[in-house]
């Protein structure tokens, strides 16, 4: 589901317009990828949390060259389900 | 850092920008989280602009064992919900280390290098640690003797000299092994905080750069002690005098680093790079509790000179233990070099954590051949590849998908924990 139906389908559930619904959902967006970025968690119950995890760095071999890489740390959002959907989904 | 936020959060910062109703923008977070997994579980995968892609993946089920019993069981196949942040949202979220790119590794740096690298690093820091615990432990103590009430007023400058002194002759013997590099360090720090102090304390310097540091360190807490006592009589009679008490501390302070620089510098003796390091340590730790110790000094004013003695020998003795300890890391570290893989504790090996088995030593070692894995050795000489757990931590191995040809591996000897 590509997001013009995601939300068209978030839009009849809520009642809103298509449109009003992209701008809420943009504007949800944007807080939550505020928050991420200020290092905090989010938790949404049944549903997950997203939170910041810092990826050490590590050295890396090209599979094409065999040159080893020293690929740098970094800071990537991660996902972990709630309980309650990975029992839905099993 | 770690700050949590709920939807309720969301909802209200979401009405705050939009100006509806808090219930309503609550609602609409909710349903806009059930509808990525009800479309999630129905299309297997959900895109949302600025966030990032939800997929379900499917996990083969596989075979696994039990390393607490040993049992042989199989993970069933699931489904597994992966998340891709947006590029958007990745590149925010990793500002902070975006001016890191990944760079291309000569060869001749082994892996192994690296780690003995490491290892000397982490033996820096403990050192350092050490340092810094000694030094708690010698600021409590003096605290301590002050409570006591058992004063004895005529104490004067002498005694202070005669115990700088009787740490001396201990140490000269060893002075020569001083490097002649850190010496010059040392005397340039001094200098120009003894450019104003003329004191008979001060003769003795030059002999004393070369005291131990931990044993210089009883030498200063000792001697102020008795300054202090100096100090009250001073107050008492004339406050001219407290300038030359400061002047005292500051000799005091001096020898006490100069000391400290002197042993690590013998026990690191052939590693200037590590020496000037932890020499710079050293003395600025140092200073600090002194300095602390002048400010108590001014406020409570009851010191004996009877304690003071005891606890010096305490301290001494401590010294050497904590010396010895120190010597330790220190010995190790030339293995660890010669074979980085190889752990260097003997008394304490490495045990897998919630394993069947102990790890009680080394049963043999055994050089990989080419196109050999960890757990085809796990195999030959356990009998199942699940036992490579126990060699990957026992040789330390970071990377068990990537061990070089010719990598002499040490086999753990094993002992089945439930006898």
């Amino acid at each position: 589901m590509n997001n013009k139906e995601f939300i068209s389908e978030v839009a009849t559930q809520t009642g809103y317009t298509n449109k009003s619904t992209q701008e809420l959902a943009d504007c949800l967006v944007e807080l939550m990828s505020g928050h991420l970025e200020e290092g905090h968690s989010i938790q949404v119950p049944n549903f997950g949390s997203f939170e910041v995890k810092k990826k050490k760095e590590r050295i890396m071999v090209s599979p094409m060259t065999q040159q080893r890489m020293l690929v740098p740390p970094k800071l990537v959002v991660s996902f972990k389900p709630a309980t309650v959907i990975k029992d839905k989904f099993k | 850092m770690d700050t949590k936020v709920l939807i309720q959060d969301l909802a209200k910062a979401l009405a705050e920008r939009k100006g509806i109703d808090k219930k309503d923008a609550l609602a609409f977070v909710q349903s806009f989280f059930d509808v990525v997994v009800f479309s999630l579980k129905r299309d297997k995968y959900v895109k949302i602009k600025g966030l990032g892609t939800f997929k379900q993946i499917e996990v083969e089920s596989r075979e696994s064992m039990n390393i607490h019993t040993g049992e042989r069981f199989e993970i069933q196949g699931h489904m597994k919900i992966s998340f891709t942040p947006d590029s958007s949202l990745r590149d925010a979220v990793n500002k902070p280390f975006a001016h890191f790119e990944t760079v291309a590794l000569s060869d001749d740096v082994s892996e192994s290098e690296l780690d003995a690298v490491d290892d000397q690093f982490k033996a820096m820091e403990l050192e350092a640690d050490q340092v810094e615990e000694a030094e708690e432990a010698f600021v409590e103590k003096p605290e301590e003797i002050s409570e006591e009430p058992l004063a004895e007023p005529e104490t004067s400058v002498l005694p202070v000299e005669e115990k700088s002194e009787e740490v001396l002759p201990v140490v000269t013997e060893e002075a020569d092994a001083v490097l002649p590099e850190e010496k010059e360090e040392i005397t340039s720090e001094e200098e120009p905080k003894l450019s104003d102090g003329e004191d008979p304390v001060r003769a003795d310097i030059p002999v004393e750069n070369i005291a131990a540091p931990v044993e210089t360190q009883n030498v200063t807490y000792a001697a102020q002690l008795p300054n202090e006592e100096d100090d009250e009589e001073d107050e008492d009679e004339d406050k001219s005098k407290f300038s030359k008490y400061y002047i005292l501390l500051t000799v005091f302070l001096v020898l006490a680093s100069l000391g400290a620089g002197y042993l690590l510098g013998h026990m690191t003796q052939g590693k200037p790079e590590e020496i000037q390091v932890i020499l710079y340590d050293t003395i600025y730790i140092e200073k600090k509790p002194a300095v602390e110790d002048t400010v108590k000094i001014e406020t409570e004013p009851v010191i004996k000179k009877d304690e003071t003695t005891p606890p010096l020998k305490q301290k001494d003795e401590k010294v050497e233990k904590k010396t010895g300890a120190k010597a330790e890391p220190k010995k190790a570290e030339p293995v660890k070099k010669e074979t980085a893989v190889k752990s260097s504790n003997h008394s304490n090996y490495p045990q897998l954590p919630g394993g069947a088995y102990w790890i009680v030593g080394t049963a043999q070692t055994y050089k990989l051949r080419a196109g050999e894995t960890i757990r085809l050795i796990a195999e030959r000489f356990f009998g199942s590849r699940q036992m490579a757990p126990y060699i990957i931590k026992y040789n330390a191995i970071s990377d068990p998908d990537h061990v070089a040809e010719g990598t002499v591996l040490n086999i753990p000897k094993l002992e089945y924990k439930h006898k």
